[in-house]
């Protein structure tokens, strides 16, 4: 056999090791942004749309503030007045009752706003000046009895304003002089009835108007929102051009099969592509953020727009931090949207109504008064806005930052597992008709197990959708408490059942399967329901060990509060609302369908921790407000309850623990009183006996053995029933 | 090297109508052969080639390369495959070096070996003179030498080549042919799809006819021109293609 020459012999090799595949995507991601960085397009929206709109937006600023705080705009009042000697004592008389400010001081000293500009002619033809336009008002003004002008003076005279109807300034300058010559009667008068020794008050009934500046009036829009929507459109313009080019550019110009030809999965191309738009973005971000920093305080614009210190370089890292939040999401949203095209043009297509959409909200947040709160807090866009004002007023609440964070990230991945569906599938690269339809299809073949873009579309709908109900519920205080306690429940069993079992059918996920309602052990049953009788102790002992660092009063008049209404509930409503109802649902979702995604990819202790942590999360943003002792106690929960899925492969005896703890503890609070008379150690939250953890420790140990022990995977292909309806 | 078995594909079109673009077709070619893959338009033969790559999911059937089916085993597939497509491009802001080097990296070959083929192949393809130029700034045909270059970086045993000598003039073409031959010679299997059929004939050893998705006629040149009754593959592909189906009933066999 002829040996194989040297060139002959091939060259590739397999990518082993983690830390090699690491190493691949970060050349990737090199390779994708030494492309995009060589490109003058993409160097034209980092650095010289910054250098050229913040200097001419500071102009338009600066423009803003000094119409407001100035009176440069406001109009010289020419009055005319008919004869000599009128003219000497109207000029006395309007200097004292409605002084005009130094006209010839004007450039020299500061506007003095509340006085009118007044200039005085001799007309001795008042019509003809007024039609002329020489004066805007007139004066005709006759002494009928002699006298002086003066509350000395026995004065009787009659004025008559003449000015054009259609001139606006004729009209202020008359209702200045009626309003000077009102004040000047009632000092007459007043004077006049002192003289006549008659103790009264000339005008009876004074009134006295205080007008306030409301925020409204300050202005019609609130500036400090501008700042963050202008540096995140700006983010939005840098990530658009290489979001297109790196995907339906690439497909474009036939690059694109060539990369999808080499053995790199479709995922870690994606993610390279991911980090090179992100990094663009960022680049573009910085670039905004240093020449908005420069601009202001060159400008002076940072006190005016800010307040206090104006840009301090500690609100400029947390408006950073925000834009690296904002850019995560939104280069994934455009990736996604892009790798669905197939030319330049159709990625520019679909653009164009994304960029429509950012504007409305990115608009919307500009309006004063808005509050990150409920709703707003999720919506995407509108609250990186609203949240990058907040910081700049350094007025930001932990819960509307931890809802905006937690929402932004959980849209990011969904956007990142769309594009990851999307980008490079056989439909999309080659296909001429394809369409948004594609990505709803159902998938030909029933699964057992949802697919984590699937997951995560479920994810993203629902954590808005929950955190929205739970702030609405938390309001509905007018309503009956059995209403209420059966709207939770409603809620409950509406969100965590109906959007897994939606998103199930759209990925065509067995029931049975999908969801692990496979027929338990009934020891692990028992194990189940002995847990969840005993864990109680241990999260009171928690709860007050957390508390002990954090002693939030608000926290202790909560706890009272729903201590007092879980009282006024019937105690069979209380457990089938927040015991039996949650725990099905929620162990439906978290337990079933959501760990059912993860599991296939990760370890299963990733997917316990995993589905624990997505667990606690849902526990810690409720009723528009965060509850950290219930982040804690949640997540530990979800821990125990994903190990007992795991170890019985079902989630029914997970269901009877979660409903025993849940139980257990309603009913405690409901006999709270009959317990303190009879237990003392359950007064002022105190700790439990030693006896009594030691006890439940003894109980919890039973449990977990049982489990642990007893527990087997169940047979399961007889049971497999197939969510189908077609 | 290449084994297809009853390959076919079914694309859905738009209104939910089934359209079959390759009907269960089969062959194989061994290490050191051109295989022509000849065919009028949408005779089923880009698919084929991406089938054979595992870039599209064939409906039923297999394609395996060195052992390897497409559907199980893709990245194994797709590193002993070098591709040239008709519309493959290059990364226009990179040099030539910087790209041929990226894919090397891509495939896992080391730096060092890369820079030596790198070497290898632009002498050999004749480009030593613009491995430092842009890519952008290259002609038609440097960019499809430098595309064949790309596809063979890492030495794989396999060539698929669709269309490679589209749009390139007669010299370009020339470049393209020789180096077809050259690859023969180093042992490596390849694909040829073209419909440049003079060029077929003279660097391909055997040929598949296909036409709408069925491999009508498979054989050596000199078969070819016994079962039809054409001398040259010029006059079997317009008979191919004006009279499908009785081009089918002549060659007395049926398809695939």
């Amino acid at each position: 056999m002829t040996p194989t020459p040297d060139h002959e012999q091939p060259l590739y090799s397999a990518s082993t090791g983690v830390l090699n595949r690491w190493r691949r995507l970060g050349r990737l991601a090199a390779k994708e942004l030494r492309e995009i960085l060589r490109d003058r397009r993409t160097i034209i929206t980092l650095v010289l749309m910054p250098v050229l709109v913040y200097p001419l937006l500071s102009i338009a600023f600066q423009q803003f503030f000094l119409s407001r705080a100035g009176d440069f705009q406001q109009p010289v009042y020419t009055i005319g007045i008919k004869g000599d000697q009128q003219y000497a004592e109207m000029t006395n008389f309007f200097a004292r009752y409605a002084p005009s400010q130094d006209l010839k001081a004007d450039d020299s000293t500061a506007p003095q706003p509340d006085k009118p500009k007044f200039k005085y002619f001799q007309a001795p033809d008042l019509r003809a000046a007024i039609q002329n336009g020489q004066v805007d008002l007139g004066l005709d003004f006759e002494i009928e009895s002699p006298g002086g002008i003066g509350p000395e003076h026995a004065l009787a005279a009659r004025c008559e304003l003449i000015y054009d109807s259609t001139s606006a300034n004729g009209y202020e300058a008359a209702q200045i002089i009626r309003k000077a010559v009102d004040i000047a009667n009632k000092e007459f008068l007043q004077q006049r009835l002192e003289q006549l020794g008659v103790d009264q008050r000339a005008v009876p009934v004074q009134t006295q108007i205080e007008e306030l500046e409301t925020d409204a009036d300050v202005a019609a829009v609130s500036l400090t929102s501008v700042i963050p929507l202008i540096l995140i459109l700006m983010t939005i313009t840098g990530a658009v051009y290489p979001a297109i080019d790196l995907t339906a550019g690439e497909r474009e110009r036939g690059t694109l099969e060539i990369l999808i030809a080499a053995p790199i999965p479709r995922m870690g191309l994606l993610i390279a592509k991911y980090i090179a738009v992100m990094t663009v973005a960022m680049l573009t971000a910085s670039v905004n953020l240093a020449m908005m920093a420069v601009t202001i305080s060159v400008s002076g614009l940072g006190e005016k727009l800010l307040g206090g210190n104006g840009l301090t370089p500690q609100m400029m890292i947390q408006v950073f931090c925000l834009l690296v939040l904002f850019a995560m999401f939104f280069s994934a949203v455009l990736l996604a949207l892009t790798s669905f095209a197939r030319s330049f043009k159709e990625a520019q297509a679909y653009l164009i109504p994304l960029m429509l959409l950012s504007l409305a909200p990115g608009v919307m947040s500009l309006m004063p008064g808005l509050e990150l709160t409920g709703t707003l807090a999720v919506l995407p866009l509108i609250n990186i806005v609203l949240l990058g004002r907040d910081l700049m007023q350094s007025n930001v609440e932990l819960t509307s930052l931890v809802a905006v964070v937690v929402s932004t990230s959980i849209y990011s991945l969904v956007a990142i597992a769309i594009a990851g569906k999307i980008f490079g599938a056989e439909g999309v690269l080659y296909s001429t008709q394809g369409s948004w339809s594609d990505f709803l299809r159902r998938p030909d073949e029933p699964t057992g197990a949802p697919t984590l873009t699937n997951a995560m579309f479920c994810l993203a709908c629902l954590f808005p959708a929950y955190f929205i109900i739970s702030s609405l519920t938390a309001r509905a205080e007018g309503l009956p408490v059995a209403t209420r306690v059966l709207l939770s429940a409603g809620a409950t069993g509406f969100l965590f059942g109906m959007f897994p079992l939606a998103a199930a059918y759209l990925g065509r996920v067995r029931l049975i399967a999908g969801f692990s309602l496979w027929r338990p052990q009934l020891v692990t049953i028992v194990g189940g329901m002995l847990l969840g009788l005993s864990l109680w102790p241990f999260a009171h002992e928690f709860t007050l060990m957390t508390n002990t660092f954090q002693l939030d009063d608000r926290f202790q008049e909560t706890a009272k509060r729903i201590i007092e209404q879980v009282q006024a509930i019937p105690p069979v409503l209380l457990v089938l609302a927040y015991a039996v109802i949650p725990a099905t649902f929620e162990e439906f979702c978290f337990r079933g369908y959501l760990y059912n995604a993860i599991r296939p990819r990760t370890t299963a202790v990733q997917t316990i921790l995993a589905t624990a942590i997505i667990f606690g999360l849902f526990h810690f943003v409720t009723q528009g407000a965060l509850s950290m002792e219930r982040l804690a106690n949640s997540t530990i929960l979800g821990i125990i309850l994903g190990w007992m899925r795991y170890k019985t492969d079902s989630i029914w005896p997970g269901i009877v623990m979660h409903t025993c703890h849940n139980g257990f503890l309603l009913i405690m609070a409901h006999y709270a009183r009959q317990l303190e008379a009879r237990f003392p150690q359950f007064q002022d939250r105190q700790h439990l006996p030693a006896s009594w953890l030691i006890g439940a420790g003894v109980v919890a140990i039973i449990g977990f053995a049982l489990v642990q022990l007893f527990a087997s995977p169940p047979p399961r292909e007889s049971e497999t029933v197939a969510l189908e309806t077609s | 090297m290449i084994e297809v078995h009853r390959l076919f594909k079914e694309f859905s079109l738009p209104g939910g109508e089934p359209l079959t673009a390759v009907n269960g077709i089969s062959f194989s070619v061994a290490a050191g052969e051109v295989y022509g893959l000849l065919g009028p338009n949408g005779a089923g033969k880009t698919t084929t080639i991406r089938m054979l790559l595992g870039l599209l999911q064939s409906t039923s059937g297999w394609a395996a390369i060195g052992g390897f089916r497409s559907r199980d085993a893709p990245d194994e597939v797709k590193r002993r495959v070098g591709l040239v497509a008709a519309n493959a491009g290059v990364y226009q802001w990179l040099t030539v070096r910087e790209m041929l080097l990226f894919f090397a990296d891509v495939y896992g070959v080391p730096v060092p070996e890369a820079k030596q083929e790198l070497v290898r192949l632009s002498e050999l393809l004749g480009f030593q003179a613009f491995l430092d130029q842009r890519c952008s700034t290259l002609s038609t045909g440097q960019k499809q030498r430098v595309n064949l270059a790309r596809a063979l970086i890492h030495r794989p045993p396999v060539l698929l080549l669709d269309e490679p000598t589209l749009g390139l003039d007669v010299f370009g073409s020339q470049v393209v042919v020789e180096f077809i031959e050259h690859l023969r010679d180093e042992g490596k299997a390849v694909i040829l799809c073209t419909h440049r059929l003079h060029e077929a004939e003279r660097v391909c050893d055997r040929f598949g006819l296909m036409h709408h998705g069925n491999i009508v006629s498979e054989g050596t040149l000199q078969e070819l021109r016994e079962r039809t009754g054409c001398e040259s593959l010029v006059d079997m592909f317009l008979k191919l293609s004006g009279s499908g189906p009785a081009l089918a009933a002549s060659f007395g066999e049926a398809p695939a």
